[in-house]
């Protein structure tokens, strides 16, 4: 907290050294993100600049924001510039991209939600997440955060595309029990 | 609640534990992070040419006219440092798949391999397992998984009149037992199992709507098909795979 409240504080007063504070504390996990959207280096060194550059031009308000303000960035920047890589590619399977998945809980829920409500929703996804094996997680993580196609998932992973299919239909199925524990699904 | 609405709040997640990947499991994928001596270059020199950005609209917007040339931040500083670094470290070790996830998966390394031609698909596993037979009019899409020596498993993709269709392939070098075919019980969600016999050869069928999966198993090879499609369907593709 204190470097980001030395950040801020930087970026407030227009100081160029705010970019390099930056830098030093999110580069290595902004690059991460970056490098789990997009495979060519050049595209990922692109989003890290672009994402430093957009929180330059427009910081958020305090502190305690910083670090879930310079994810959103990253990962926006990335998942655009992923589109439009994927743009005019042949695609297979239309039909299972992680939104249209999503739509079958979605189409369930509530609308609209207060910002109270929705953090609680966004909260029991996250626990939900969090309570899985490992493997899980980063199925999970990779189709809905990271909005990857099931058969990149299943090469990182060592795993088949069909096992990913099942992990992923097995844990829908699992968080639409939690949404009902909790009256979100109708 | 539309699914977009839902996929943002979902990308809203931000736990540092979640979103930070494990380093990727594939050659030639790169380092996660620099060498510290070209991270630290590469930082200096990207924080001078953004600072030199910076300073320069600075300058401008207080009413001063710049003269220094304007040098993009996105140069080829940076790229050619991170470039370097990264030719430098082309040494990779090649890991192969975590066997713990493939219970009768021999620990022996085997190829990874991607088809997208279905005449080379055929030439290289035709003999050691068994295709959907061809008068079906599944069109082959691609095919991608690992070949040992000893254990092999292949997930092929299929369209059927513009239906997907998978197919999922393992061999082993021992002879599996009936249990093998409860791989079709990692589906939760199954509204309803069915064993049956298709042409001779004992199969679980999966109900699991929209997806519907069989699973069988003949001798050291274990298959599990699944689709968007009809049971029916996928019953057929079975059959045709059974002939001798």
């Amino acid at each position: 907290m204190e470097q980001a409240l030395e950040l801020m504080a930087l970026l407030r007063a227009r100081d160029p050294a705010a970019v390099e504070k930056a830098m030093e504390i999110y580069s290595d996990t902004i690059r991460s993100v970056a490098g789990s959207f997009l495979d060519d280096k050049r595209d990922v060194e692109e989003c890290v600049n672009d994402t430093f550059l957009k929180l330059w031009n427009s910081p958020p308000d305090d502190a305690s924001a910083l670090y879930p303000y310079i994810i959103s960035i990253a990962r926006r920047t990335a998942l655009n510039s992923l589109r439009d890589r994927r743009r005019g590619k042949k695609r297979r399977g239309q039909l299972d991209s992680p939104i249209s998945e999503l739509e079958r809980i979605a189409s369930h829920l509530d609308d609209p939600f207060s910002a109270a409500r929705a953090n609680e929703l966004k909260e029991l996804i996250r626990d939900f997440v969090l309570s899985q094996p490992p493997e899980r997680q980063q199925i999970f993580i990779l189709r809905y955060w990271y909005q990857r196609e099931v058969p990149e998932i299943a090469d990182r992973l060592g795993i088949t595309s069909n096992n990913v299919r099942v992990q992923l239909h097995r844990m829908r199925e699992e968080l639409k029990i939690k949404l009902k524990e909790k009256e979100f699904y109708v | 609640m539309k699914a977009e609405e839902l996929a943002e709040l979902i990308g809203s997640i931000t736990d540092e534990s979640l979103i930070v990947l494990p380093f990727k499991d594939r050659k030639h994928s790169g380092k996660r992070t620099l060498p510290r001596f070209l991270s630290r270059a590469a930082s200096v020199a990207a924080a001078a040419v953004l600072a030199l950005f910076i300073s320069t609209t600075a300058a401008e917007a207080a009413g001063v006219r710049v003269v220094t040339p304007f040098v993009s931040w996105t140069g080829s500083t940076l790229r050619l440092d991170y470039s370097a670094g990264l030719d430098q470290h082309e040494d990779a070790p090649e890991i192969t798949a975590d066997p713990s996830h493939k219970p009768v998966v021999s620990s022996i390394p085997s190829e990874r391999v991607r088809f997208t031609s279905e005449e080379e698909f055929k030439a290289r596993v035709g003999n050691m397992i068994r295709l959907p037979g061809e008068e079906l009019g599944l069109e082959f899409v691609s095919a991608e998984g690992s070949l040992g020596k000893e254990t092999g498993v292949i997930s092929a993709f299929y369209t059927l009149e513009g239906k997907e269709i998978d197919i999922d392939f393992t061999y082993h070098s021992v002879m599996l037992g009936d249990e093998y075919s409860s791989r079709t019980l990692l589906i939760n969600g199954v509204s309803r199992y069915e064993n049956k016999e298709i042409a001779g050869i004992e199969c679980t069928l999966a109900y699991a709507a929209p997806w519907n999966y069989i699973s069988f198993v003949i001798g050291n090879e274990s298959y599990l098909i699944s689709g968007e499609v009809e049971m029916a369907v996928l019953e057929t593709v079975a059959g045709s795979m059974f002939a001798e």
